[in-house]
């Protein structure tokens, strides 16, 4: 419930059983892979007629909101807006109308823009890849270190230590962090450069993936890359602080649960080193669990970005949604509910298909 | 409810001592209990009035105004004070709001499965797949701005989790031959739910509340930051630092609204952390 959509739900339910139907068939991994997708399609046309009701049946006004009140007290304009964007017709007839051109990916205008919602998503999803990728990476591999080095120091002065980091990684809200950090390392230290993506002037790299630090790679652009790198360092750091509390903490426990069993205590006993011992035996037992909570993560990491990003006026999905939102821009925010829920359902699915494939004994079907 | 109180309280009462005999534990319960108090006596004890303004604007921390002075001249620590009874009372509301209501979903999806469950689970994920502060944030701006709105849209997005785990305790204990007896019994399903479902299923789900408090503020207080909660003159932690965000060079303004959110949030998440473990949910779930 916290910012970044917090404690992931652990509680998720239990990973496809064995289906006892013998071997893995891919026929079944099809059929499955099928049901998977209708209830994906189900789940966001669900997420859209929630958005759609709440703008809707609340009684803030979208006209008003999007025009300012001196042009919603004339009548005229009113009538004009509310024309351009079909708000006159009756609200069933323009939801199924949305679903109508949703099928051939038209998510219609934004009122506020003035462009494709679609457009306005394709400029921000790479802003927000470009941290929220880097983000997870770092926390990955910091949370699951310390995860480790937790559970082997059970109990001891180390684990308190990560336990009281992580804890404080969680707790310390990220705006705060981000302002804290800003007024640190730009305006004390002189170290960070200013909020943006590049310094005022440079020319952005030639758009291959969007992602300016990977364009400017691409473009050999070395003096780009290194300020675009320097711009995403500070906010992704900061959304990294929160994303590593929480999987120090997850991977410690699923660490713990493994390393109690006796399969580990065997490896040990038979005189392999503790690195083996780790890589080959405590790291693939618990991958399931610590993968859940990659996604989860991933997922919550995009949603926190909203904060982040108006912090540093970062142009990326999160200020997009803050601003639509803020102005009842219906469509931008349904576009983008629906972008965070694809990659939502997307990753679970994809998780819960590398499942079968980390532990056999899991099927999918 | 009907809670069978002596059994839960006793387990928590022989358990928590040895938690909170950590300093670091027994640290955050103080603050916590600290923060609880001026929650309910620090308006009356503030040495300025909160939202009295001052010509004195932007004073560095000083013997008299401990925490400084903000953009209008008023005393940042009077107003940091103040701030515990919004936050935190908020706070709590949220969490019974939610709780309550994730649980009777939970129970009814749990108990009577069929379509029911069907219907109330899609609901659940829908909420769920939607990113949470895209929504409280749409549910806010639709709303209007105010504290209470705040509220209503946290309460949406954070019932969902009690509703999937309440939901899967009464699915495992539906089978325990406790329920089925009383089934055979001729108990109606009120009365089955009154008498054998709730009880066992509110100790882990307060516990749950208890781990939530934490996150509840953050939510809530990053609403305001936005500007979607709490209006100006009132003496929000996370509108405060949003207001330090324009004059982010005087450290001091968004320094101690953060340090308030955060001590809170920590004291919070660190007892319920400490719950959970005296708990142990495995013993608890039947």
């Amino acid at each position: 419930m916290s910012l970044h959509s917090g404690q992931p739900n652990t509680h998720q339910e239990p990973p496809p059983s064995p289906s006892g139907r013998g071997r893995r068939s891919y026929l079944g991994l099809l059929r499955y892979l099928g049901r998977r997708l209708i209830l994906t399609v189900i789940m966001l046309i669900g997420i859209t007629l929630v958005t759609f009701t709440l703008t809707n049946l609340v009684p803030g006004d979208p006209v008003a909101a999007a025009l300012g009140q001196r042009a919603a007290d004339d009548p005229a304009i009113v009538e004009r807006f509310r024309q351009e964007f079909g708000l006159d017709k009756p609200l069933p007839e323009q939801y199924i109308a949305y679903l109508g051109r949703l099928i051939h990916l038209d998510l219609g205008m934004s009122w506020q823009t003035r462009r494709p919602v679609a457009q306005d998503l394709e400029r921000a999803i790479p802003a927000t890849m470009e941290i929220a990728l880097t983000a997870i990476s770092m926390s990955v591999i910091i949370g699951l270190l310390f995860g480790a080095i937790a559970a082997h120091k059970r109990g001891r002065i180390t684990d308190q230590v990560l336990r009281l980091i992580s804890l404080l990684g969680m707790s310390v809200p990220t705006f705060w962090t981000a302002i804290l950090s800003f007024y640190l390392f730009y305006y004390r230290l002189g170290i960070a450069p200013g909020s943006g993506r590049l310094t005022p002037g440079t020319p952005a790299p030639p758009r291959v993936t969007g992602m300016y630090t990977l364009d400017a790679l691409l473009a050999g652009r070395w003096s780009t890359f290194v300020d675009a790198a320097a711009h995403l360092a500070l906010p992704s750091l900061v959304l990294t602080l929160f994303t590593v509390g929480l999987l120090t903490r997850f991977s410690r426990m699923s660490f713990l649960e493994v390393l109690d069993k006796d399969f580990i205590r065997a490896a040990h006993a038979k005189g392999l080193p503790n690195r083996t011992v780790f890589f080959r035996y405590t790291l693939r037992a618990a991958a399931i669990p610590i993968l859940t909570l990659i996604g989860l993560a991933f997922g919550s990491l995009l949603s926190g970005t909203v904060l982040v990003e108006s912090i540093f006026s970062w142009p990326g999905l999160g200020s997009y949604a803050y601003q639509s939102a803020s102005r009842l821009d219906l469509l931008a925010v349904m576009g983008v509910g629906l972008f965070v829920g694809v990659v939502y359902l997307t990753i679970n699915l994809v998780i819960d298909i590398l499942y079968g494939f980390i532990d056999p004994r899991v099927k999918v079907g | 409810m009907d809670i069978p109180r002596r059994s839960w309280t006793r387990r928590l009462w022989r358990k928590i001592p040895r938690e909170m005999r950590m300093p670091v534990g027994a640290l955050a319960f103080f603050v916590a209990l600290v923060w609880v108090i001026l929650c309910i006596i620090g308006p009356s004890i503030v040495p300025f009035d909160p939202l009295a303004q001052n010509l004195q604007r932007f004073l560095e921390p000083n013997s008299v105004n401990w925490f400084g002075t903000d953009e209008l001249g008023r005393d940042l620590y009077s107003r940091v004070i103040a701030g515990a009874r919004i936050t935190i009372s908020l706070a709590l509301m949220l969490v019974v709001a939610s709780m309550l209501i994730g649980s009777i979903i939970g129970v009814l999806a749990g108990f009577f499965g069929r379509w029911v469950d069907e219907v109330l689970m899609r609901l659940t994920d829908i909420v769920l797949a939607f990113p949470t502060v895209i929504l409280a944030m749409v549910t806010a701006a639709a709303l209007g701005a105010s504290l209470f709105n705040a509220v209503l849209a946290a309460l949406i997005v954070s019932w969902p989790p009690y509703a999937r785990v309440v939901r899967s305790m009464v699915l495992s204990l539906r089978e325990a031959d406790f329920v089925s007896s009383g089934r055979l019994l001729g108990f109606s399903p009120m009365k089955s739910m009154r008498l054998d479902i709730v009880p066992n299923v509110a100790g882990p789900t307060l516990v749950m509340a208890s781990l939530d408090i934490g996150n509840a503020a953050l939510l809530l207080s990053g609403l305001s930051f936005l500007g979607l909660g709490a209006k100006p003159p009132t003496p929000e932690w996370g509108s405060m630092i949003s207001a330090a965000l324009s004059n982010f060079d005087k450290w001091w303004l968004g320094l101690f609204p953060g340090l308030a959110i955060s001590t809170v949030v920590i004291a919070f998440n660190f007892i319920g952390d400490a719950l959970r473990d005296a708990f142990d949910p495995e013993a608890v779930r039947v």
